[in-house]
């Protein structure tokens, strides 16, 4: 399937980049680091690193390709087969990671609900991705899509989760189901988590079908030429034999 | 003097050599001079040869040879035969026209 | 002095011959040498133009013909096609056809709008009036980039070719196949960011190639070629036509012109 070989090749691609694939393990690690003798702070400052971290590698990946998606979309693959092919490798790469961090706070920490900071990356992960592919989609451009990407990133350590703005920004899930993991909230915060997390993820899909269906547009032409079986179908569908 | 118009007319010239008889890239070579065409190089003769080869109109056996190496020896193929009678009413048709243009008396 | 046979051999092997042809073709070389009595410097020439001429002459045709299609036998169709970007006119009223079995070249002064005018063909661009009819198997050939820096070329013709079911599954053999036609030898772990530039464009050219389109689009293609490379594309849009293919090329290398059906000339980018 489509999907499946630009998942294969985004895949490929970035794990060919050594030295930004050290600079993902480490920018969690470094914040966990820091906090790591207040428990709860360790375990949200490496789910919110891991988030950005996603995000980042999502971004990139996707500004990085915007030349290459358009051939690919004159050759024949759909947009959906493409950003989907590319989330889920950045997601897998993600997943690869959390197992890695999971292992240490299981190991480092002494945290009741493991099934909790699962969820928590998972969180990070499942938001993460889209949120970076959004902004690559949007601005096109790597510094102006970084910037963007530290500001919400960024302001979402510094807010106070009960605050309005903290609401607003796209990993606010993590830090919820934070608050129920270790236990200071109740299972409504965990709920709330996850259902800002679903709808943080609707709307960055919406966006990205937006952006995408008009930066990866090919206009169909007024009439196709050729024999008649293939009028019917448009680009990407296998041709009936 | 003849390179400028030899160029275009070497592979009819190979295949009407071969028509006669088989042969090998140095007998193929001073045919051509004995025929007045001057001296072709080895870095053009054979090169189209090869070219004959890949398109099917020739094709090369390796044989053993008294006096030295192995010679690669070049033959006509049927589709060879085909080719060289169809470029042979081309070139009379054109150089027909080439003398008309330039007056010269047709040479039969 | 120089090693006439080694340099013969590495440059065969650099056009793509596999080894054991090399070892074939040097021992042919030097047993006609002898036949000469001379020297293969002097009875071939240099090494490396000799085993250039030669692996060109040893490439079969290797161009499958497209089926006979059924109808129509126009695979590109503009009709006053025009293109405005805010108070520029890029393009005035361009009317083109180009038929299977043909080749047309778009040539005009720079800034007449050429690009703009291929990727209206593609698709990627929506004219401002005008209208536009293609084929669906369509492939592009870009000036430069669209490529992954970090992909192999055998990776890039994996993914191209995954783009359709029937070529799914031959993408590497049939993208090897077409490097070879244009004198490439991809290496196998090599990265295409580390790729010359030229080189980089030969796999431009592969990848637009890969999945036998009906109509072949290719903007300037042979940036960064060399005269040999050149030589090769310009054979292989020759094989495309023949076999049945449209092919439409901008170019502003003039000498070819007189190889193409069709010359469609833009006007100079209006003051």
């Amino acid at each position: 399937m489509q999907a499946i070989a630009i998942a294969r090749a985004t895949f490929r691609e970035l794990s060919r980049r050594h030295t930004a694939l050290v600079m993902l393990v480490l920018l969690p690690l470094a914040f966990y680091l820091a906090r790591r003798d207040i428990p709860f702070s360790a375990v949200v400052v490496l789910a919110l690193g891991l988030g950005w971290a996603v995000s980042t590698l999502a971004l990139f990946s996707t500004v990085n390709a915007l030349e290459l998606d358009g051939r690919l979309r004159i050759a024949g693959f759909t947009t959906p087969a493409i950003l989907m092919g590319r989330l889920f490798a950045v997601m897998l790469i993600g997943v690869a990671l959390s197992l890695g961090y999971l292992v240490l706070v299981i190991v480092d920490q002494d945290v009741a609900r493991l099934g909790g900071v699962a969820l928590m990356m998972l969180c990070a992960i499942v938001v993460g991705a889209p949120l970076g592919m959004a902004i690559g989609l949007l601005l096109r451009r790597e510094l102006e899509g970084a910037l963007a990407l530290l500001i919400f990133l960024a302001t979402q350590f510094m807010t106070n989760p009960e605050k309005l703005l903290a609401r607003c920004l796209p990993l606010w899930s993590v830090r919820a189901v934070a608050d129920w993991t270790m236990d200071l909230g109740g299972a409504s915060w965990l709920r709330d988590g996850l259902i800002h997390a679903a709808a943080t993820l609707a709307v960055l899909l919406v966006v990205i079908a937006f952006t995408s269906a008009f930066r990866l547009r090919i206009h169909p032409p007024h009439e196709v030429l050729g024999d008649d079986q293939d009028v019917l179908g448009p680009v990407g569908f296998d041709r009936p034999r | 003097m003849p390179r400028l118009w030899l160029h275009g007319l070497l592979e009819l010239c190979l295949l009407g050599l071969l028509e006669e008889q088989r042969d090998y890239g140095l007998g193929l070579t001073n045919r051509l001079a004995e025929a007045g065409l001057g001296f072709v190089p080895g870095g053009t003769i054979y090169p189209a040869l090869a070219r004959l080869e890949a398109t099917g109109l020739v094709s090369s056996a390796r044989e053993p040879s008294t006096s030295g190496p192995p010679r690669k020896y070049f033959e006509l193929t049927m589709a060879g035969r085909h080719a060289l009678d169809g470029r042979r009413t081309e070139w009379r048709e054109f150089s027909r026209s080439i003398h008309a243009v330039i007056g010269t008396k047709e040479l039969t | 002095m120089s090693n006439w046979p080694a340099n013969f051999m590495h440059a065969l092997s650099e056009h793509g011959l596999d080894s054991d042809s090399v070892q074939r073709l040097k021992s042919e070389a030097l047993e006609q040498a002898t036949d000469h009595g001379l020297p293969p410097e002097r009875v071939f020439g240099p090494a490396t133009a000799y085993a250039d001429r030669l692996a060109r002459a040893l490439r079969s045709t290797t161009v499958p013909p497209l089926p006979a299609s059924g109808k129509e036998s126009v695979a590109l169709r503009l009709a006053g096609v025009s293109k405005r970007y805010g108070r520029r006119q890029v393009l005035r009223d361009v009317s083109l056809e180009v038929g299977r079995g043909e080749s047309v070249a778009v040539v005009g002064a720079n800034g007449s709008g050429k690009s703009t005018l291929l990727q209206i063909c593609a698709g990627t661009v929506k004219p401002t009036s005008g209208t536009v009819e293609r084929a669906v198997h369509v492939g592009y050939v870009p000036q430069s980039g669209g490529t992954a820096p970090f992909l192999t070329p055998s990776e890039h013709f994996e993914l191209f070719a995954a783009a359709r079911a029937d070529s799914r599954g031959r993408g590497i053999a049939t993208g090897l196949q077409l490097a070879a036609a244009l004198g490439w030898r991809p290496r196998a772990k090599q990265p295409v960011g580390q790729l010359s530039g030229g080189t980089r464009q030969k796999l431009n050219v592969v990848l637009g190639e890969l999945s036998r389109p009906e109509l072949l689009l290719l903007d300037e293609p042979y940036q960064g070629f060399d005269h040999g490379a050149y030589v090769d594309l310009w054979t292989q849009i020759d094989r495309w036509r023949d076999t049945g293919t449209a092919v439409l090329i901008v170019s502003h290398m003039l000498s070819e012109l007189d190889r193409v059906d069709r010359i469609v000339e833009l006007d100079a980018p209006e003051e």
